[in-house]
């Protein structure tokens, strides 16, 4: 396989960004694999055989678990270690567009955390199990904080008014599910309000683009039933 | 009470590390090189060990099967209170909001793993780590939002400050703005994982560079057993590394065979009517490493004949893992495995309360050498590093140190990773199966002196010196074990040379 592949570059967060092109030469891979080989070249010269830095850019498992390795991948907000390039051709990577840039490839997702914690997302009396919401508390439980969901979303920047965007009801809804403390569960709904629901403009944008396909949608739906609607089936 | 801690990793053993603190009122700065949900305690697959079924097992049982797969290279005491707690912990993660599977009744569902007699890996879906992670961080933002857990993602621990003889606080640098900042605190508690980084090929994560362990060593914290690495028995490649495939494919049923003409023989059912496929992992990855020499061929986990229900219930995210990364859908075709490294049971040595040879140094997780001895079981070390990070916790609170703002640091230049070359010889040296010569030569070629070689040459030699075969550890030119000489652990030191005692248990 001969692939072109063009990177968004910026050396630190002052510097203006600009584009760098190598050539990739061998097997089928995903794009974590391919930046990879890239960066382990003794010598890395760029397509026009000038001397380059090695590519900035995150990641850990190689297995879609960690979500470092969001980036925009030929356009589309995605995992570098999901996506496969096997044909020849052009692959353009860039960096997620609505964090700000640390350098190439690596931007700051602080505001996810953030956002989380201060939506109170912890229990503090759980009510034990039940078998009935169990596969939805595991998808919830399941993020990976990638970002992705954040890229696509019409309503999403990291202005002011710190939107949440479709994480913060992807992960309250195991939380919401389970808490037994009636303070508590008033705090995360009033928090959930004024960060996710009375911001959303339910496009949806986010629900088929998480790379971990969570049932994005579903957990939208089932969080707003409990933190805005009060609906929660099982209320002892 | 009111003391502050320096905690690096933010894994399960860091966590637990510093959830421990917060609940004793004691301040915690948490140092990682990436948010928790970036660990590699997010990959565990399979699950966690504790004998919660009380009818069919015990922890007494569990204790045994521990020390049996050990080799005899723990400290009894320390997995005795392991195994003790086990059932404990697990019950405080599901009221935490684990989502571990269940059965009918409500009760914990409980999967059999590798070397072990009694089903006591309790597990969700095969995404445990992940599930249990979550959790845990849930409750840590109890404290964070109390100010008591301040987190500093993206930052590396570069050095410790030694005065008179003691660790004082660290030396961090943040990767997003580059700067330094330095750290003083009444105790330093490490739980940076494994010593992927001295490696070309593993299972974990790529962000584990073993950089503190190499640091730590070249600052005379004593290290052992750094000859016990686990390779996982089925792994596969994927884009340049190794992807595991769990063990949780055999403990629901998957079998091993190679092809004898059109037959497939099922190596391990043969040989081991008892475990047959379950068998602990050194000795599953060397019969499958050995036929597939012997018979220069591919050996093939079928799991063809498992349940739809099996793969939607319990094995979810591997079966995607399998279509995803390997192109094989394992309800249709049996799929090539070959062993990868996938654990190391050595590291920092410890005493039974997580204290290493520096005072006012603790280490627990992955990065230290406590409960695993010569080979670890599955589903082990998910429950010693949440247990570590709470006993090394505690014994820093009870220390009680004295907060002290003064001492020296390195003065060279460190590297951040290990180069390319020493990868290579490691890999090369260090596999399923070890000889004299071949580690003999690798430490030729270990020429430089900077911290990742003295870690690398520690390595080597704690395999080279360790003249029998034990666990994980198989020597070719010394195929027996040898209780009389090497009932001990490796301990490797480093003051100018590097040098490895056998020290008893
Ligand atoms: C694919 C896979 C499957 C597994 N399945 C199971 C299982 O089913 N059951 C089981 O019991 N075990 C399993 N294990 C093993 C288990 O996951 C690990 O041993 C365990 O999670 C280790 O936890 P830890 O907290 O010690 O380290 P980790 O989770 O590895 O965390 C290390 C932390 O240290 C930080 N760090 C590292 N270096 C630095 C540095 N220089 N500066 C700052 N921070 C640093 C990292 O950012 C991270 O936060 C599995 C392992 C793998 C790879
Ligand atoms: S529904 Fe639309 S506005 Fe709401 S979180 Fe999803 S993408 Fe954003
Ligand atoms: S919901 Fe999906 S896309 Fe959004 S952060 Fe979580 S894993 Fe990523
Ligand atoms: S490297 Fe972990 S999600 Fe891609």
């Amino acid at each position: 396989m001969k692939l072109k592949v063009t990177v968004k570059r910026q050396k630190d967060p002052q510097s203006p960004p600009y584009e760098q092109s190598f050539l990739y030469q061998g097997e089928g891979a995903t794009v974590a694999g391919i930046i990879r080989k890239i960066n382990q070249r003794e010598n890395l010269t760029d397509i026009n055989g000038e001397p380059a830095e090695k590519i900035g850019w995150e990641c850990g498992c190689m297995l879609r678990k960690c979500g470092a390795c969001a980036m925009i991948i030929n356009g589309r907000p995605s995992l570098a270690c999901s996506q496969y390039i096997e044909a020849d051709g052009e692959l353009f990577l860039a960096p997620l567009s609505k964090f700000p840039v640390v350098r190439d490839l690596i931007v700051d997702r602080e505001h996810i955390f953030k956002s989380l914690y201060k939506a109170a997302l912890w229990l503090d009396e759980n009510m034990g199990y039940d078998e009935e919401h169990h596969a939805a508390r595991f998808s919830s439980s399941n993020c990976i904080m990638c970002g992705c969901c954040l890229e696509v979303c019409p309503e999403f920047s990291l202005g002011e008014d710190n939107y949440s965007g479709a994480v913060l009801p992807v992960n309250s809804y195991r939380i919401a599910d389970r808490e037994e403390e009636p303070q508590h569960l008033k705090q995360i709904s009033k928090q959930y309000q004024k960060a996710f629901f009375s911001g959303c403009g339910q496009s949806l944008s986010c629900n088929k683009i998480c790379p971990c396909n969570l049932p994005v949608e579903e957990l939208i739906v089932k969080s707003n039933a409990i933190n805005v609607w009060k609906r929660r089936k099982n209320k002892k | 009470m009111n003391n502050r801690f320096i905690i690096i990793g933010a894994g399960l053993a860091g966590l637990s590390a510093a959830l421990t603190c917060a609940k004793n009122g004691d301040s915690v700065i948490l140092v990682s090189d990436g948010y928790s949900e970036r660990s590699q305690s997010v990959m565990a697959e399979g699950g966690i060990n504790g004998a919660i079924d009380t009818q069919n097992d015990s922890p007494e049982a569990h204790f045994q099967d521990t020390l049996f797969s050990s080799c005899g290279l723990v400290k009894e005491e320390a997995i005795h209170a392991l195994t003790q707690a086990a059932p404990i912990i697990i019950k405080e993660l599901a009221r935490m909001g684990v989502n571990f599977n269940t059965e009918q009744n409500g009760k914990l569902s409980l999967r059999p793993f590798g070397g072990q007699k009694n089903r006591r890996t309790a597990f969700a879906g095969t995404s445990s780590g992940k599930q249990i992670l979550t959790a845990i961080n849930d409750e840590v933002r109890k404290y964070e939002i109390k100010g008591l857990i301040i987190r500093k993602p993206h930052h590396l621990f570069r050095d410790i400050l030694i005065d008179k003889g003691v660790c004082t606080g660290a030396i961090i640098f943040d990767k997003y703005s580059q700067k330094e900042e330095l750290l003083y605190a009444n105790g330093v508690i490490t739980a940076s994982g494994g010593l992927n980084g001295l490696f070309k090929d593993f299972t974990g994560s790529v962000a584990n560079t073993g950089y503190c362990t190499a640091l730590l060593f070249a600052r005379g914290v004593k290290l052992s057993n750094l000859e016990m690495i686990q390779y996982h028995p089925t792994t596969a490649e994927n884009n340049g590394k190794r992807m595991l495939v769990s063990e949780a494919a055999r403990g629901e049923g998957g079998r091993l065979f190679v092809y004898k003409g059109n037959e497939k023989y099922y190596f391990m059912e043969e040989k081991y009517p008892e475990l047959k496929n379950l068998m602990p992992r050194d000795v599953t990855a060397r019969e499958i490493y050995n036929i597939s020499k012997e018979m220069n061929c591919e050996v093939f986990l079928d799991m063809t004949e498992l349940d739809e229900a099996v793969f939607e219930k319990k094995l979810k995210s591997l079966r995607e893992d399998c279509i995803k990364y390997l192109s094989v859908d394992p309800k249709d075709s049996p799929i090539p495995v070959f062993p990868g490294i996938h654990y190391f049971m050595g590291g920092i040595a410890v005493d039974t309360a997580h204290r290493t040879s520096l005072k006012g140094l603790y280490a627990a997780g992955e990065c230290c050498s406590q409960y695993h001895g010569a080979n670890r079981l599955g589903g082990n070390s998910l429950l010693g590093a949440v247990y570590g990070g709470k006993v090394a916790a505690s014994t820093a609170c009870e220390d009680n140190l004295p907060l002290i703002q003064d001492g020296e640091r390195l003065k060279e230049d460190l590297p951040f990773e290990a180069a390319e070359d020493i990868k290579d010889v490691l890999q090369t040296a260090m596999g399923v199966i070890r000889n004299e010569e071949s580690l003999s030569a690798a430490l030729e070629k270990i020429k430089e002196n900077d911290i990742f070689s003295l870690l690398a040459k520690a390595v080597l030699q704690s395999a080279l010196e360790r003249r029998e075969s034990r666990g994980a550890h198989f020597r070719s030119d010394y195929p027996e074990r040898n209780d009389d000489k090497f009932k001990k652990v490796s301990v490797a030191s480093f003051d100018e040379t590097v040098n490895i005692r056998f020290e008893g248990v």
